[in-house]
């Protein structure tokens, strides 16, 4: 329990991301911890009592999501998509059908490039696809940085593995009930909103705090299986990898 | 599906639908879509013309194993098979796609044969999906209809794979998957990489444990001789530039250093270097798994992407992440761990490389990926909720080829004209118009325009070699000196001169931004033709001189 205690404070505090929404507002970063926390008991002791707790909590966190994202109507086009939607529109060719010898001509042009609700899907998938980008929250969106959208580091690149470990193990177990509330819930919502924060897509912090410390529990757990010096030998060689990783990132946020 | 399983006459029925429809999906308008002719194509074409007609390249190298193009190299085999079909179809933008439209369509039937033999779907109509969704997807479409390498190595590639997961149950087809592997890496450079990770990475795992007895067997042994003997010519030039230039220069050696700059004050370069290596190389890696980047945002180069449009359709994002998670809880199984290694050697020589997301040099990646998501939707179609999903499938279907069309055949001809070197035809038609006078290209702006002009002048190899530098035949594959000044015929590429080429009887042709209004007036030239692209863009104007005036000459 303590192990599990440690690498859950180890994987809260280890990451830059929580250092910003401190930063930023002490209480939201307490809030983001306290949730992370509850949902790391959620999922370990699947107790009722957690999640009344939590679910509050969480609603918390969607909202300051909400409220802290730059929002855009998602059928808005700036001057630069306007251009884009104008010359895109004379690009099509003319459709048209014969219904009992009288033409009909379909306005495909307009249907995909003119109209509010195609703007509006388009612009959700975009926003959609921009958040389930694992190098958003590993190397700061890098190699494909977003125009005009200032990246930074969320956790080190080094816990990746072990993230997809603990999400993997996660699903299996609580599959249905974790993807709806702590997955699914803001991935839709900053869908909808947009992902323009300057504070990145917190909402899915808890998640990815809990899959991190699973997957990390799930390793340490193989290590019970070889000798309790190599078990030194490897911890010792693994601490030494984390904080080189992150005295690079360091210098790479303060550059 | 039970008729499926017992009935060959449907079973048979239902392939040849899915290869006839990929076959249209990659040859219908194949010279006119992409809308121009890209120069490595045109390089391919015209060195194919020139190999079939002279036994030699542009340069005058008798059957090189390495093509120069360029200012580097490529593996010479898409061009010799594209000798073939320009004796039958004559030197056109056809003949030099043909070869990658037929290697997409002979990967669908392929594609099919894999996950046939792999045994990891429960439903027997899943190589069908699977080859259907191959036929389908906008990555293998894209890549057929231009003459790309990689597509004709993405089917050898196959192939090889094919007999590899044959040889897992009869050791025997061992020898034929190791010989088709070796010869797919004189297709394309990352094959050259990829069969080297491949290869002893299947071994390793079909040895199951039993690594000296299995390594001992015979047909291993033969297998890897084979494979070590095609490797021979190639290797013979591993100390040349020919071999390793492209690799060299398309490392991210400076995004490493840059990083490596970044942490010099806390870390010692020993630790820094390797360590930005190892981000820089796990971003790009990472990168090529991303469903942002496979499902909804196109390649970032325009001339390797289709607007608006990534390289699979977005709702594949769904059966992709069960077939990612089917994969993660399978994993001790054999045919999964096979899966796991084609990702892996598909990926890495890509992730090596500083462009983020190349679908083109992760191209091979598109065939673990279909075995992923066909693993998802194998899943769907056994879920309580079959009928549903069978539905949804059948409305996503028209939905994707809607998104096909607008991506491919109603934006990518205006908006990719340009990149795909719209223009250059009737650039020639233009020389061919004016035998008698002399065109200067101006070439300081634009990528190289010699080989598109060569090929469409239909200018004679024989004369082509003669009249270029010859120090370059005598060092083909160590001199990666590259100068796009060429003289043929009366066509001269290079820089405009203006302070002598306003006094001779010329024709200069540059882009709309070649030449000002204000040059124009200022030499006295006058436009005799202005070439747009769909978009109504200026490609190229050409002016002619006026040296009378100017400066002073008599007619």
């Amino acid at each position: 329990m303590l192990i599990q205690s440690l690498l859950l404070i180890f994987v809260l505090f280890s990451n830059f991301w929580i250092w910003r929404l401190l930063e930023y507002n002490a209480l939201l970063g307490a809030l983001i911890i306290v949730t992370s926390t509850l949902l790391y008991l959620l999922l370990k002791k699947n107790s009722k009592h957690y999640l009344y707790i939590f679910l509050p909590l969480f609603i918390l966190v969607l909202f300051f999501q909400w409220q802290t994202t730059a929002k855009t109507s998602l059928s808005y086009l700036d001057k630069g998509e306007l251009g884009t939607q104008e010359m895109r529109l004379r690009q099509y060719p003319l459709v048209s059908i014969q219904i009992r010898g009288k033409t009909t001509w379909i306005p495909l042009a307009h249907w995909f490039e003119g109209r509010k609700e195609s703007i509006t899907f388009f612009r959700i998938q975009k926003n959609f696809s921009e958040i389930i980008d694992p190098n958003l929250y590993f190397f700061a969106n890098h190699p494909r940085e977003r125009v005009g959208i200032k990246e930074f580091e969320k956790f080190s690149y080094v816990l990746l593995p072990f993230f997809v470990i603990g999400m993997v193990s996660i699903l299996q177990r609580h599959m249905a009930k974790t993807i709806f509330f702590v997955l699914a819930i803001p991935i839709v919502l900053i869908s909808l909103i947009g992902h323009k924060n300057s504070l990145g897509p917190f909402a899915l912090f808890p998640f990815f705090v809990v899959s991190i410390a699973q997957g990390l529990k799930l390793a340490l757990g193989k290590l019970q299986a070889i000798s309790k010096v190599r078990t030194i030998q490897i911890l010792l060689v693994s601490m030494f990898t984390l904080a080189i990783i992150l005295v690079q990132l360091v210098a790479y946020v303060s550059y | 599906m039970s008729r499926i399983k017992k009935n060959p006459p449907i079973n048979l029925v239902l392939l040849v639908s899915i290869i006839l429809l990929g076959a249209f999906l990659r040859l219908y308008k194949l010279d006119q879509i992409p809308n121009g002719f890209y120069v490595d194509e045109a390089v391919i074409g015209y060195n194919a013309q020139s190999i079939l007609l002279t036994g030699k390249d542009e340069y005058g190298k008798i059957f090189p194993i390495f093509l120069r193009a360029l200012e580097t190299y490529i593996p010479a085999l898409y061009t010799y098979l594209t000798a073939i079909s320009i004796s039958l179809f004559g030197m056109t933008i056809y003949s030099v796609r043909l070869l990658s439209a037929v290697s997409g369509i002979i990967s669908i039937f392929l594609v099919f044969l894999v996950l046939r033999n792999i045994n990891l779907f429960k439903s027997p109509l899943i190589p069908y999906i699977g080859a259907f969704l191959f036929a389908i997807s906008p990555w293998s479409i894209f890549f057929s209809r231009g003459a790309f390498e990689a597509n004709l190595a993405l089917a050898i590639f196959t192939s090889s794979i094919y007999f590899f997961l044959l040889s897992d149950k009869n050791i025997k087809y061992l020898i034929p998957a190791a010989i088709i592997l070796s010869i797919s890496t004189y297709a394309y450079h990352a094959e050259r990489l990829i069969a080297y990770i491949w290869l002893p990475g299947f071994l390793f795992l079909a040895s199951r444990g039993r690594k000296l007895h299995f390594f001992l067997k015979r047909e291993v042994i033969i297998s890897v001789a084979l494979f070590a003997i095609l490797q021979i010519p190639q290797l013979a030039l591993s100390t040349t530039p020919a071999f390793k230039l492209r690799a060299v220069n398309i490392f991210y050696q400076e995004a490493v250093e840059d990083q490596a700059g970044k942490t010099s004050n806390f870390l010692p370069s020993a630790l820094s270097i390797p360590l930005a290596f190892t981000r820089e190389f796990s971003s790009q890696f990472t990168s090529y798994f991303s469903p942002r980047n496979l499902f909804f945002n196109p390649d970032s180069d325009p001339q390797r992407s289709l607007p608006e449009l990534s390289v699979f359709y977005p709702w594949m994002f769904i059966p992709y992440l069960i077939g990612l998670f089917l994969i993660a809880t399978r994993r001790q199984e054999q045919n999964i761990k096979y899966v796991f290694l084609l990702a892996l050697s598909a990926v890495i020589p890509a992730a090596l490389t500083k462009d983020p997301f190349s679908s083109l040099r992760a191209l091979v990646l598109i065939l673990p990926m279909i075995i992923v998501i066909a693993l998802g939707i194998d899943y769907l179609l056994k879920s309580r909720y079959k009928n549903i999903w069978l539905v949804c499938g059948a409305l996503l279907i028209p939905i994707s080829f809607i998104l096909l069309w607008r991506s491919y055949f109603v934006f990518l001809p205006n908006e990719g004209a340009r990149i795909w070197g719209y223009g250059l035809k009737q650039l020639a038609e233009q020389v061919q118009k004016h035998p008698n006078e002399k065109f200067v290209i101006e070439q300081t702006r634009t990528p190289p325009v010699y080989a598109q002009l060569a090929f469409f002048l239909k200018y004679p190899p024989e004369k082509f070699q003669q009249e270029i530098n010859q120090d370059i035949k005598d060092n083909y594959y160590t001199s990666i000196f590259f100068d796009p000044h060429y003289i043929f015929g009366n066509v001269e590429t290079r820089a405009i001169k203006w302070g002598t080429d306003t006094c001779k009887d010329l024709i200069l042709v540059g882009d709309a931004l070649a030449v000002s209004p204000a040059q124009a007036e200022e030499h006295g030239l006058e436009e005799i033709f202005e070439i747009s692209d769909p978009m109504d863009e200026v490609v190229f104007r050409g002016f002619h001189t006026n040296p009378y005036t100017r400066c002073g000459k008599s007619p």
